[in-house]
């Protein structure tokens, strides 16, 4: 089995380097250097902050301003009357949640808060690892509540990319609540995933926030 | 599906199904209108296809390398690569993983290679129970129907057929069905159980990214993440072409994609998944494999057919085809329907009865034009029609008419009289309306639209007027 197996391989890449002709010692690393250049760059994201709050708007997220960190937890609160169990993110566990019972059980929480890795101003994104965040707590939960910290918002997907744990063995972007248009084209929101996704945008970019790991 | 077994049958038979030609009227405008104000949102569009489409060329004149890059790295993460020659080496090796890992239930993502192995069935038959988990993948699987849409299956069902099937599938009693959102919540509650208990998870990939290892996944739903997550083994359903080198080409395709498949400058979700759980991480799998299937995609790299495999699957091309618009995408009987499946579904499965789909188009021109990295569409389709005509796979009644209209063409002087008395003839006919609504032997066009008058001159008599007034302006000025 095993033989056969990688004969099926080696036939199928026969048949590609024939078709590609391609040196058959030339490195990987040579592959990725022969991008092009980068002169034909799209044009620049001049503003970051407000071209993420715009685009996260449009895909239907609720934004928060935070004036600072201790507020979170009334701040969630107020957005979210009537939501006693919360799944917390561990890196914000430190605040006073003594308003909400916390629970690590992603699947009874209705409620998640998480702590984004990174924002992404030219979608309006906010991206996680499941180095940080559970991926089940990003996608069982009815409502999910973000806090992004603004030194962390990146311009576009390449420079997201160079400044995350790429290397982790899920990164998500997350654009929006959970929707379908799959019943006749009709947008409906909260598919599978969230209802709700509430942003919470911390300007840290003076005063740096450390949290315990 | 056991149907008509030809095009023209099955398309005459859309034309005539009234439920089918209101889910589509729908589907013509939504699609359509989406991705017109997405575009026009974006002023670097062009830029981004032509940034899309170097990547597409790039990765397939390397793909060797990036495959091996990519194989190496999943091993590393400690995840395997699977090869498949065939859709029955997919099928075999899928079922192999779930009976070693003593899998009985699997919830899955959309893959279209999925379909192509047509994968529920085999999957059915070794004792397993798939559980599609996309809205629109699990409302034609209860319908037993094949997908009609790359990017969304069940495109051709109506609310109402849509509220039957789920009626007849949960057992929960009288309830009203009649509004999208009561229909959408109903799946959500019936699929949370199984995501929280299937044994496997197999999803597809939008792209492989070699330098991680990476599968990449495009939803709205969230379903393919909770597919992917949840079981304690994920299996990634793809083909070998859906590789590019890195991170940064893999955001040069994202950026088009769902711009050009829902109008979203990005979906709700994009994930990227590499290898299992790793130590340290909060949750995941235990195993992760990524099945890599060739079914003559091989043949196509070594063709002048090629540049079908810069393909990202986004639709734009079938729901700007005025052909798929008005049949939908069961005429063309295979998971790839519209102009990229006139072209692929010849090219992987050769079918004899494939050879009409690459006819089934006006060549208007329209997929080409917004396909986001710029296949030629027609080209492609007319080269299928060349080796159909060369191989002598054509009818004979059509290549008597070309070879009569060859020898018409290329002779000007007959040309021109001919089309002119036609031009005479049919404006004689028509002038009173503007249009004529039968016309002797072509019923097949009058039966569902007007054929429009001509104007009582043809193009080369208007040509020469036209030419004749501007050169005397010329004179004049």
């Amino acid at each position: 089995m095993p033989d056969n197996l990688s004969s099926t391989r080696d036939r199928i890449m026969a048949r590609i380097r024939a078709a590609t002709a391609e040196a058959p010692n030339r490195e990987f690393a040579a592959v990725l250097a022969s991008r092009p250049p980068a002169e034909n760059l799209l044009a620049p994201v001049d503003d970051p902050v407000n071209e993420f709050l715009k685009r996260a708007r449009s895909n239907g997220c609720e934004l928060i301003d935070l004036p600072d960190l201790p507020e979170l937890p009334v701040s969630v609160a107020s957005r979210l009357p009537g939501i006693e169990t919360l799944a917390a993110d561990e890196r914000l566990g430190y605040l006073d949640w003594s308003a909400f019972r916390l629970t690590d059980n992603t699947s009874e929480a209705a409620t998640g808060l998480v702590l984004a890795d990174a924002g992404i101003a030219e979608t309006g994104t906010l991206v996680f690892t499941n180095r940080t965040v559970a991926s089940s707590l990003l996608f069982l939960v009815d409502h999910l509540a973000v806090l992004l910290l603004l030194s962390r918002l990146q311009r576009r997907q390449e420079d997201t990319c160079r400044a995350i744990d790429r290397d982790a063995s899920a990164v998500h972007l997350v654009s929006g609540p959970s929707r379908t248009a799959d019943v006749e084209q009709t947008i409906q929101i909260g598919a599978h995933g969230p209802r709700r996704l509430l942003v919470f945008v911390l300007d840290d970019r003076a005063s740096p926030v450390s949290f315990v790991q | 599906m056991s149907g008509p077994q030809t095009f023209i049958a099955r398309a005459g038979a859309a034309l005539d199904d009234p439920q089918l030609q209101s889910a589509l009227a729908r589907a013509r405008s939504g699609f359509v209108d989406k991705r017109a104000s997405a575009i026009a949102a974006e002023p670097d569009f062009d830029l981004m296809r032509d940034q899309a489409r170097e990547v597409r060329q790039r990765s397939l004149s390397n793909l060797a390398a990036c495959l091996e890059e990519f194989e190496q790295q999943v091993t590393a993460a400690g995840g395997q690569v699977h090869w498949a020659e065939s859709t029955e080496d997919l099928r075999r090796i899928v079922i192999d993983i779930c009976l070693r890992a003593g899998a009985q239930t699997v919830t899955k993502g959309k893959s279209m290679v999925g379909e192509e192995a047509a994968l529920n069935q085999a999957l059915e038959q070794a004792g397993l129970t798939p559980w599609e988990t996309d809205l629109g993948e699990y409302i034609i699987q209860l319908a037993h129907e094949p997908p009609s849409h790359i990017v969304a299956p069940a495109l051709h069902k109506t609310r109402s057929q849509i509220a039957d099937l789920f009626r007849n599938a949960h057992a929960l009693g009288e309830r009203d069905l009649g509004e999208v959102s009561a229909l959408v919540d109903e799946a959500r509650a019936v699929i949370r159980e199984r995501f929280l208990s299937a044994d496997v998870g197999i999803t597809g990939a939008n792209l492989l990214i070699a330098e991680t290892g990476t599968a990449a996944l495009v939803t709205n739903e969230g379903n393919g993440d909770l597919t992917a997550r949840l079981p304690r083994t994920h299996i990634v359903t793809t083909s070998f072409d859906r590789v590019v080198p890195g991170w940064e080409d893999a955001s040069k395709i994202l950026r088009v994609l769902s711009r050009s498949a829902t109008g979203q400058p990005i979906t709700a979700y994009t994930s990227f998944f590499s290898g299992p759980r790793a130590q340290g991480e909060q949750d995941g799998p235990e195993n992760f494999h990524v099945v890599l299937l060739d079914n003559h995609r091989t043949d196509l790299l070594a063709s002048e057919f090629r540049e079908m495999l810069h393909c990202i699957r986004c639709g734009a091309c079938m729901n700007h085809c005025p052909v798929y618009q008005n049949v939908g995408g069961h005429a063309y009987d295979s998971v790839y329907p519209g102009p990229m499946g006139a072209v692929l579904s010849p090219l992987l499965r050769g079918y004899s009865q494939d050879d009409e789909l690459p006819n089934a188009s006006s060549f208007c021109g329209r997929c080409e034009e917004v396909c986001p990295v710029r296949i030629p569409l027609p080209g492609l389709m007319r080269k299928l029609r060349e080796r159909e005509t060369l191989e002598k796979k054509s009818s004979w009644l059509s290549r008597r008419l070309l070879a009569a209209f060859a020898v018409v063409a290329r002779k000007p002087v007959l040309y021109r009289h001919l089309t002119s008395a036609g031009t005479r003839l049919l404006g004689a006919v028509g002038r009173r309306r503007g249009v004529l609504r039968t016309v002797p032997l072509a019923s097949g066009w009058t039966r569902y639209r007007d054929l429009p008058a001509p104007q009582g001159a043809s193009f080369q008599q208007r040509w020469a007027r036209e030419e004749g007034t501007k050169a005397g302006d010329k004179h004049n000025a």
